[in-house]
């Protein structure tokens, strides 16, 4: 190896460690920007909290809300059910001390509420939360359908 | 987007801030699955401490992998049954298989890497080297 090479390895090691130290995997720019308020991606304000994201699936007759929280205390979040409106969060004082290298998350503070639809049995809501992911089970009442009724 | 039955509603009041506190994909009516997990990094006098959000996972679906100056932290879930069967109203992550790749500074003793998976939470520490941790915090006397 001449001289030349070698300073060209050389700078292509320091120039990919300056740029490259701890860089993440690229990807995560278009998922923030569609999973992000309209306001902080418009504003340049650096995100403060994260918006957690849900899953909902139907099965036998009940929704499946499945909030994602990772980090979260169980005592931490509270759930509530007013009318219609189920709303779930949390306010934890963040910690400012800590020295972020890189932050794509903080659930300390957050709200999201949800619209129930009519045929919600709002008694028999249930949730658990286990590994992140709490999981919120929404019954639904089956509707009177239209009634036969057979001529005698 | 109808999400029949359960509706993402914005928890602001006002019509301003309604528009303004949606996803954009609420608004344009794309569906966006998240599919590639959060990580926060956070660096000690001693250490560094790498959080990745990959919640609803056991630690068996998770690979770490350290090859020379890179660590690659991996997802792989096993599909349930149930699941097939379940219909998605709304899915705004989906974790099961994931990779994310980093590049770590010469600071980190490899030696030392460990991780623990907690609360959604899967946490990776690696020690900085003796030489960093010297470098790191030292007190000078003036004579």
């Amino acid at each position: 190896m001449n001289t030349t090479q070698k300073r060209r390895a050389h700078e292509g090691q320091r120039g990919n460690r300056n740029h490259g130290f701890f860089a993440p995997a690229f990807g995560n720019i278009i998922n923030e920007i569609l999973n992000s308020p309209l306001n902080e991606v418009v504003t340049d304000k650096p995100k403060k909290y994260t918006y957690p994201l849900a899953n909902v699936i139907s099965q036998d007759g009940t929704f499946i809300l499945s909030l994602a929280i990772p980090g979260v205390a169980k005592a931490d979040v509270s759930i509530n059910i007013e009318k219609n409106k189920l709303t779930i969060k949390s306010e934890v004082e963040n910690n400012t001390d800590t020295k972020y290298r890189l932050r794509e998350f903080n659930y300390a503070k957050f709200e999201r509420a949800f619209t129930l639809s009519d045929d919600v049995d709002t008694d028999n809501i249930s949730a658990k939360f286990d590994n992140g992911v709490l999981t919120i089970s929404i019954p639904t009442v089956e509707e009177a359908g239209p009634k036969k009724v057979e001529i005698v | 987007m109808n999400t029949n039955g359960i509706a993402s509603n914005p928890s602001f009041g006002k019509i301003f801030d309604e528009l303004f506190n949606r996803s954009i994909s609420d608004i344009v009516g794309t569906d966006f699955t998240s599919e590639s997990p959060s990580v926060n990094i956070i660096e000690t006098d001693e250490s560094f401490e790498l959080e990745v959000a990959a919640p609803g996972m056991t630690k068996e679906d998770f690979n770490i992998l350290i090859e020379k100056d890179h660590l690659t932290i991996s997802g792989d879930t096993k599909i349930e049954e149930s699941e097939n069967v379940a219909t998605f109203k709304r899915k705004e992550y989906d974790f099961k298989k994931f990779s994310r790749k980093f590049r770590l500074p010469e600071t980190v003793d490899k030696e030392t890497v460990k991780a623990k998976y907690d609360l959604g939470i899967l946490k990776v520490t690696m020690d900085k080297t003796p030489e960093a941790k010297e470098k790191g915090s030292r007190t000078i006397n003036i004579d």
